[in-house]
């Protein structure tokens, strides 16, 4: 189960409209904290961490290569890359490409977490435990 | 064991076709695009050769009726499995009682009309004259020679292969690595055929030229085209003589029809050209609606273009190999 996050806006609406400030949302594989730090009455103009999952701490995880390869943030078939930024993830999900030669092996998240910073640059040839992304913990 | 779940037809079991049954009158059959069949063979372990489904109309269910590796080679159909989605051109596992689902070919950056899923150890299906190929026209080989429908159960085979690719592996789908275009349109290589010459010569101009549209009225028999009228310099009345897939022939309204995988082996229209065997993956998955552009080749030109396709299915074999001799143990 997995949220996007025009859902995350909606439910951060709800919030605001019923004048509440706190959500948590749990489900199979999911958990989600939703915490306004704007008053009910002012507009939410801005893309301000109240509308954002709320986590503590700046500790994030390095996902690593596992093998050899060009990285590609997108299938070679779409336009869209696998993740961005803020994207809630699942365990074992890909969330980038290797491509050597004519195959294709995928960077699959180690655990469940939400993107913070693709560090690895589109095209670039990686090597055995070069970082290719970091994700916060889901909590 | 896998059980059809959609009532929409036309999807059937092929392998890489029935070959050296002409001289009996039985065409080829097989799948309308072999490197994704073959493709998504190897990713799962098969032999090339190995049967699978083809699907032609979506969407399209099936569902796993025990634990599965398999492989989804062909058109990009946001395929999901119980709902999670699938990577295209990739191999994945699953569960018994897992449904898989097929939505409409999605307009990648390589259009295509029809997927394929391969699964581990093969669709295991009688061999009829050699294959596993559905031989529509004649109802036999394949499963019960026929389309399948709701309900129908497919047996897999449990003779596995050892040396599988990592479940998840995926490849470049050819037609990115293979490119071929011409002025933006996708180019299909075309021998000129026996009757080439007694066609106008404006006819053979516009051949090459002109686009050529796939029709609604395509199929794996045959694909009907629309785009200038062919000419001949004078009436031509020939006798029914072998032809095969990939033949193109020009029947008096002047539209071109080329001859696909479940082509009659005979036909007395005159024929401007031959598809090579090497493109017929090409065409058989424009999608209807699509347009290309046919391009002159001669034989070695064709001869080149079988080989390029050989040397990217060993490198596919090569290094999905390798990839599985190196997967790092978590």
């Amino acid at each position: 189960m997995t949220l996007t996050l025009d859902q995350v806006a909606t439910l951060s609406d709800w919030l605001a409209q019923a004048g509440l400030d706190e959500l948590e949302l749990t489900g199979p594989g999911l958990r989600l904290q939703l915490r306004r730090t704007a008053p009910p009455s002012e507009a939410p103009a801005s893309q301000e961490p109240a509308q954002a999952p709320s986590f503590d701490g700046a500790r994030t995880d390095m996902v690593r290569s596992l093998g050899i390869g060009r990285f590609l943030r997108a299938h070679p078939l779409h336009r869209d890359p696998l993740v961005q930024p803020d994207q809630l993830v699942k365990v074992g999900q890909p969330v980038a490409l290797l491509q050597s030669g004519a195959t294709l092996s995928p960077v699959l998240a180690p655990r469940a977490g939400i993107v913070a910073e693709i560090t690895a640059a589109e095209g670039a040839l990686l090597g055995w435990g070069d970082p290719v992304l970091s994700l916060w913990p889901e909590e | 064991m896998i059980t059809i779940v959609s009532q929409s037809g036309s999807a059937t079991v092929q392998d890489l076709g029935r070959h050296g049954a002409l001289r009996w009158g039985v065409g080829t059959a097989g799948a309308m695009d072999p490197l994704a069949l073959a493709g998504g063979n190897l990713l799962v372990g098969n032999e090339e050769n190995a049967a699978a489904l083809e699907i032609q109309v979506f969407p399209y269910e099936i569902r796993f009726e025990h634990d599965c590796v398999f492989a989804l080679t062909g058109a990009d159909c946001g395929a999901s499995l119980d709902g999670e989605p699938l990577l295209p051109w990739a191999s994945a596992s699953a569960q018994s009682g897992a449904v898989l689902r097929f939505e409409l070919p999605r307009p990648s950056l390589a259009p295509a009309a029809r997927a394929y899923l391969c699964v581990a150890g093969g669709i295991d299906v009688p061999l009829a004259l050699g294959s596993r190929s559905t031989q529509l026209r004649g109802a036999f080989g394949g499963f019960e020679g026929r389309a399948l429908g709701q309900g129908d159960c497919l047996p897999i085979g449990a003779d596995r292969g050892s040396n599988g690719a990592p479940i998840g592996a995926g490849l470049v789908p050819p037609a990115l690595a293979m490119p071929l275009a011409i002025d933006d349109f996708p180019a299909i290589r075309v021998l000129p055929a026996a009757e080439y010459d007694r066609f106008t010569e404006a006819s053979r101009k516009a051949f090459w030229d002109e686009p050529w549209k796939v029709t609604p009225q395509s199929d794996r028999y045959g694909f009907r085209l629309s785009g200038p009228n062919l000419v001949p310099k004078a009436p031509m009345e020939m006798r029914s003589h072998g032809i095969v897939p990939g033949v193109i022939q020009v029947p008096p309204d002047g539209q071109p029809i080329v001859q696909m995988r479940d082509a009659q082996p005979s036909g007395g229209y005159p024929k401007i050209g031959t598809v090579i065997e090497a493109d017929l993956w090409r065409l058989g998955q424009a999608p209807i609606g699509s347009r290309f552009r046919f391009v002159e080749t001669d034989w070695e030109g064709a001869l080149a273009a079988d080989q390029e396709c050989r040397t990217w299915l060993a490198s596919v074999k090569r290094q999905l190999r390798l990839s599985a001799a190196s997967q790092v143990k978590r």
